[in-house]
Parts: structure tokens; sequence; C-alpha cells
């Protein structure tokens, strides 16, 4: 179990532990420490399946630092620039030539993005295997669903970015998806693109969606899942 | 709590109107974040009619024209392309265009208001890709034996006929659809709108 039964900190008269006695007395400090990380319990035999969700987390920070540093050059504006080449499409192009490290960073993110789902596939297979979504984990499970299909509309959002040929075709099949449900589809698929055809307002309203609108979900469903984790153990 | 077991209706009361008057705050204030999603002016602008000359379009010919970033085609059906129409009608999907691809003065059987002038959205209404002309019956096109001339859409092999209907046990769901389309005069047509003038 997490939180609540660790004892406040007590100073042992350095600088430093008077510092943490400090803090201690006004932030669950300790507390939060040793019961989701120094302390929690688990089983010491977990095995090869059990590195995964750990492993996701690590692959969301990569995504998220890497993102911050992408987002400094890269510019979502479909209109031409004087070369005649989309200025979003020319900045992707600029981030891999001429940005000091930037090839890396982008292909850490892209590639960050395929590791995200076979890292989330394998931890979801683990989950299966032995039964993780049973009582009483039923809402860790559940939290994790939605975890999975933020990831996806994510993954889709960042795919349009480059706006490139793959990107935009799939986009326009994507969103023709949602044309196909019955009365209200045609509409729906106008509310996502903001046009009648995928244009500059998709490309900067996903954009928003995929550098705010989503990460923020999606960290805030990964602490749920984590904490819903951390109460049953 | 201390007071389990008696409730305070007075304040009981109170708390639903505020979560009512605060649901209907909060439903209004997602009136303008969710019209903002809607196309801009602009957008609306950039999708307006477009007015087209078929002067030149010769019988068995084709054009293109852009409208809302979608190809429209307008195809002037020779005799024997439309002769065509008929002999596919149980071999087409929707041979009345009876589903809602079409204005209802194109829901007849050339799915358009002069019998060879073919007005259709050249959209493959599986996924969005562009299908294309195969006009020549047989094998000539790389198509079966049997083939009689319309469309393939290259992407997941939908075909379609000369009146943009789809084949039957094929990925589309439906018919191409007819944008709205009027005619000016006799040579000129107005796609997006159904009504003269404005």
């Amino acid at each position: 179990m997490a939180g609540g039964t660790f004892e406040k900190y007590k100073s042992d008269g350095s600088l430093a532990g008077n510092a943490l006695e400090w803090v201690d007395a006004r932030f669950p400090a300790t507390s939060l420490w040793k019961g989701h990380l120094s302390e929690y319990y688990c089983p010491k035999n977990f095995n090869f399946w059990y590195f995964f969700g750990s492993l996701a987390l690590l692959v969301l920070v990569i995504q998220i630092v890497t993102g911050i540093f992408l987002v400094m050059h890269y510019k979502p504006d479909a209109a031409l620039n004087a070369s005649g080449v989309p200025i979003a499409f020319a900045s992707v192009e600029y981030i891999m030539r001429d940005v000091p490290g930037g090839w890396l960073i982008r292909y850490m993110h892209s590639t960050g993005a395929s590791a995200f789902f076979i890292v989330v596939y394998l931890h979801m297979f683990r989950g299966l295997l032995y039964g993780s979504y049973r009582k009483p984990r039923e809402l860790t499970w559940l939290f994790g669903v939605g975890i999975f299909l933020v990831l996806m509309g994510e993954a889709f959002f960042g795919y349009l970015l480059p706006w490139g040929q793959m990107s935009y075709w799939g986009a326009q099949v994507i969103v023709n998806l949602f044309g196909a449900i019955p009365i209200i589809g045609n509409d729906l698929s106008i509310i996502i693109r903001g046009d009648f055809v995928v244009g500059d307002a998709t490309l900067n309203r996903f954009f928003s969606f995929h550098v705010i609108a989503f990460p923020l979900v999606l960290v805030g469903l990964v602490a749920a899942h984590v904490l819903a984790l951390h109460e049953t153990g | 709590m201390s007071n389990q077991g008696k409730m305070d209706c007075g304040r009981r009361r109170l708390v639903v109107a505020t979560a009512a008057v605060g649901g209907a705050g909060a439903v209004a204030a997602l009136v303008p974040f969710v019209s903002s999603l809607l196309p801009s002016e602009r957008a609306k602008a950039a999708g307006a009619p477009v007015e087209v000359d078929i002067s030149k379009l010769e019988a068995g010919q084709m054009m293109t024209v852009e409208w809302r970033g979608k190809p429209v085609w307008i195809i002037n059906r020779t005799k024997e392309m439309l002769e065509t129409l008929p002999k596919l009608a149980d071999k087409v999907a929707d041979p009345k265009s009876e589903k809602e691809q079409q204005p209802a003065y194109a829901k007849n059987d050339t799915r358009s208001i002069k019998p060879e002038m073919m007005v259709v959205v050249g959209i493959c209404t599986h996924l969005g890709c562009s299908p294309s002309s195969k006009f020549k019956a047989g094998a000539d096109e790389g198509m079966s034996g049997d083939w009689l001339g319309g469309f393939l859409c290259p992407c997941h092999g939908s075909t379609f006929d000369f009146a943009g209907r789809v084949f039957k046990a094929k990925p589309a769901p439906t018919n191409l659809e007819v944008p709205p389309h009027v005619y000016l005069s006799d040579t000129r047509i107005l796609i997006g709108e159904d009504k003269k003038g404005a």
C-alpha cells in the first residue's frame, strides 16, 4: 500500500537533514518517496514480462524531452515557402540537416513512438498472460486502456506533422474512417479537419493536440494508472 | 459525516440547483470552443462553388476540376458508355442509387441531370483515394476480359461503372458521390450549389 504509514523525517542535525525535515513537515516528500519508490513492496521474483511498464514510462520521458526540443524548430504551417515547399515539411528537413543533432532528436522521437507501441503491447500481453486485469486491479487495467487509446491518437496526430505524402494521405484516410459513421460522419470529419479537405487548419489543430492536449491527458492517465497499481500492489 | 441519516432537504436542493446552473454554464462555455473547430470563414470561402465551362468537352472525354480540395470529374459519356449502364444492373451494389450519395435530381438511371454529362466526386468511398479511369472495355487496360469500362481505385481495387456505381463485393461501401450542381447554361455548370444565381 502506498502512502500514509511512513513517519515524518527527523533531522540528524546536519544542514541537509534540517532542510528535509523542514520540507517533510510541509509536503509528503518522504512518504511519496518511500511509498512509491524506495519501499514500495513487490515480489522479488518479477520476471522479464514485468519490465515493460517501467520501460514504457522511460519511453514516455524520452518522447516528452525529444518532443520539447523538436517544437523549438518545427513550424506547423502548410503555406509554401519561397522554394515552393510547405513550411512544415521544410522545417522538418531543416531539423534533419541543419540543426546540430536535430536528426538524432527527431529519430529518437519517431523511433521512440514505435518503441512506445512495442513496449506497450508487451506490457499488455503480460497483463493478459497473468490476469492483471482481474479483481482488484480492474481500474488499473481500465486506465491502461485509456492510455492506449490516447496513445494511438497522439501517434496519429504526430504522423501528420511532417506534412509529407505519407502523413497527408494517412490523415486523409483515417479522417475518412470517421466520415463512414452513419448520419454524423460527414459533419464529424469536417469538425476534425476544420476544413472540407485536410489543410492548414488540420495541421495546426493536430499540432495543438499532439504537443499539449493529448500529452496532458496521457500524463494524467499514467499517474492514475500508477497510483491504482500502487494501491493494489 | 456528522449528519448521517438526516438529510437537510433545503441544502440538498441548493446543491442540485448549483450543480444544474454550473453544468449549464459549462455546456455554454463549450459552445465557442466547439464552434472554433468548424471551418473558418476563409475555409468556407475557399470551398465556394466552382463554375465550369464544358463547351470544349467532347464525347468520351473527361475533365477534372477542384472543388473543396476534391477532384470533381465531368465526363461527357458516349452512347456506347451509356449503353453499358443497364447491362451492369445486377453487377453493381446499388443499381438504383438508393443510398444518399447524390442529390434527388441525380437519382436516376444515369445518375446525372443530362444523361450524357456525368458530374461526380472522384474520391473512392472506401478510404478516399482517387480512382483511375479505365474507359476501354476488355483486358486492354489490365482489367478482366468482361470489363465494360469505368473506374478502378488503385488502393484497394474497388471498381465503378460509368455512372460511378460501385461493383458488388468491393471494399467501397457506396457509389461515388454526385456533388450538388446546376446548369447555369447549356455549357456552364456550377458545382457545389443547387440553385442558380446568388
